[in-house]
């Protein structure tokens, strides 16, 4: 009983599929499942879908939480596993998109940046930054993604991660290191696609200088 | 200190994991190396980067959206435990009918029998009066014979209107034993057809196979009675026994008879529907753990606990557990939930045709042991029981099949 001592007060009643309680229980945890699920998924209509998959799960699954580990500690593994397996899924379907993303650049984020465009410039380099990030996630392995979202963007400890996947504390650290590793070589890459791009642009633009 | 694995050292150190020798040791490193020392600036630039996103906000509608999925869960598993229930009582009140209906008939029958019996014996009495002769009670069997007709008459009525109930031998034990031999021609034939007429249900298998044991039963215990007393004693009972007690003399045949009739009756009464579920599932997957040996414990734990069982115990990082169909999702969330999951590999299988197929096969098979029996061919309704009981017995496996599905589990350890 201890155990459940720091648990949610609409915990039991949620079991009991106590709708008020459900209403407690979504919203107080709506927000990180939507931002993971966003973050793994690097796309709005994806992420909401997945985040009403998760609460499904949660809801099929509530009855055997036993209230060893937090609650928030729970819905971040099921969240998490549950984009994972959704990437997995639609890996093929993914592959094709992100080169086309990469090519035309034509992400949610994009249009957004497009559609502002009396954005304040620091603004606007944020977006461009985020829309970078974005693309860089999109090459990484699920596995990867998870360990990037979880220690550089949510800043978890090792111990939290370890716990939240049941992974050893050996496996998350050389997880993280391979997967860091990996989305500096993305970063690289896209930085080298970047630069070539804009020199290009600075000749077709010295070019047309001279013609003028 | 040489730039090998520089990466994973980099990231240990910028998230201070190395314990301090690895540290002394990785920054001497930075200090001379400046190849290694961009790069850990490179990655601490990354990382700085990463954490500064901002968190995005929840979509509108989106609260709304999540709370009207567990709205409808909720409302579809209610549905589901009412409906369930709903078939359990559907279930019940088919049983609670054929009961009813049997007992109707035996109601009904022993009424017209009765009936029978005494206006026989008002006949029987009436000539007794006029002549002292035996003979003339069996010459005043015509008019017997018409009476027993219009018994058997109506009662298959009530029997047809109770729905399919057979007319069954035991409806019939109280019938007097001065019928003629006559009669017992006529009666097989109509009783015949009444079997036939009747041989669609299995629920009516089953009352008539019953009702065949028990009588079989009864006979076999009126050994002392002569041969004449057991011919005419056949005209109640069913086409198949009567055959046999007409056999009578040969006592070894009627044993076979009745073995075989035994046999027919358990296989009559496990005569089944097909089952709501005929499709099996299995799955293979991997799950990466920190603890191998304690995780497959863990998973044959609670694959009991879903009522299901270990297939095949842990061995070479692998464990097989068979949980019921409908334990089967609840079975993957919580493997799901228990660490990292790899990729996934389900097989459906639907197994209806199949079990319509044996079925079939076993109804015919069934159909030929009747008929076997009924002729007395023993040998050939012996073949037919064994064809009859692996049909059964295949029958029952893929009902079992069916009922649990099958994942096999590779741990890994990490």
């Amino acid at each position: 009983m201890e155990e459940k001592k720091g648990q949610p007060q609409w915990l039991e009643k949620a079991k009991h599929n106590d709708m008020s309680a459900w209403e407690e229980l979504v919203k107080e945890n709506e927000r990180i499942v939507y931002h993971i699920a966003y973050r793994m998924m690097q796309n709005e209509e994806e992420a909401k879908d997945i985040s009403q998959e998760i609460f499904l799960k949660v809801y099929r699954n509530l009855k055997n939480f036993d209230g060893k580990s937090a609650f928030s500690t729970w819905i971040y593994r099921i969240a998490v596993n549950t984009c994972i397996d959704a990437l997995r899924k639609n890996k093929g379907k993914q592959t094709i998109s992100m080169e086309e993303t990469i090519e035309t650049g034509q992400t949610t984020l994009q249009h957004q940046m497009a559609d502002q465009t009396d954005m304040p410039e620091q603004v606007y380099l944020i977006k461009e930054k985020q829309l970078e990030i974005a693309k860089i996630i999109q090459c990484l392995s699920p596995e990867h993604r998870a360990m990037i979202l979880m220690r550089d963007m949510e800043d978890m400890t090792y111990g939290e991660i370890a716990e939240s996947l049941s992974l050893s504390l050996g496996t998350v650290k050389s997880r993280i290191a391979r997967a860091r590793e990996q989305f500096k070589k993305e970063f690289l890459k896209r930085k080298e696609l970047l630069q070539k791009n804009q020199r290009q642009k600075s000749i077709t633009k010295e070019k047309g200088g001279d013609e003028v | 200190m040489k730039c090998e694995k520089i990466e994973e050292k980099i990231s240990l150190y910028m998230d201070k994991q190395l314990d301090w020798k690895e540290e002394k040791e990785f920054i001497n490193h930075i200090r001379q190396c400046p190849r290694c020392k961009e790069q850990l600036e490179q990655a601490q630039q990354l990382r700085k980067m990463l954490l500064e996103i901002p968190m995005e906000e929840v979509p509108k509608g989106l609260h709304e959206n999540i709370m009207a999925v567990i709205e409808k869960e909720v409302k579809d598993q209610n549905k589901t435990t009412s409906l369930s229930s709903k078939k359990k009582k559907t279930m019940l009140w088919y049983r609670y009918g054929a009961i009813a209906a049997s007992f109707l008939l035996v109601i009904a029958a022993g009424n017209y029998i009765y009936k029978g019996i005494e206006q026989k014996q008002a006949v029987t009495e009436e000539l007794m009066e006029k002549t002292v002769d035996t003979a003339n009670v069996q010459s005043a069997s015509p008019p017997m014979q018409v009476q027993t007709q219009q018994v058997t008459a109506p009662m298959q009525e009530t029997i047809e209107q109770i729905t399919q109930a057979p007319i069954t031998s035991k409806a019939l034990p109280a019938t007097p034993t001065e019928v003629s031999e006559e009669e017992t021609t006529e009666e097989e034939t109509s009783e015949k057809d009444a079997a036939q007429n009747s041989t669609d249900t299995t629920l009516t298998e089953d009352i008539t196979t019953e009702n065949q044991q028990t009588d079989t039963t009864e006979e076999t215990t009126k050994d002392s009675n002569t041969s004449e007393q057991l011919s005419t004693e056949a005209t109640t009972e069913e086409p198949v026994l009567m055959k046999a007690a007409l056999t009578a003399e040969d006592t070894s045949e009627e044993t076979q008879e009745q073995e075989d009739i035994n046999v027919a009756t358990v296989s009559g009464n496990s005569a089944r529907s097909i089952p709501a579920n005929m499709k099996s599932k299995s799955m293979k997957m991997s799950l990466k753990t920190k603890d191998v040996q304690k995780m497959a414990e863990e998973i044959a734990k609670k694959a009991k606990q879903l009522q299901g069982s270990v297939q095949a115990e842990y061995e070479q990082n692998s464990i097989t557990i068979q949980v019921p169909y409908s334990r089967y999702e609840d079975a993957l969330n919580w493997i799901e939930q228990q660490g990292e999951t790899g990729e996934k590999e389900e097989v459906t299988e639907d197994l209806a045709k199949q079990y319509k197929e044996i079925q079939k096969q076993a109804e015919q098979a069934k159909k030929i042991e009747k008929d076997a029996t009924e002729k007395g061919q023993t040998k050939r309704a012996k073949q037919a029981q064994k064809t009859i009981q692996e049909y059964e017995a295949a029958l029952k496996q893929l009902e079992n099949t069916a009922k649990f599905s099958t994942i096999e589990i590779t741990l890994i350890e990490g």
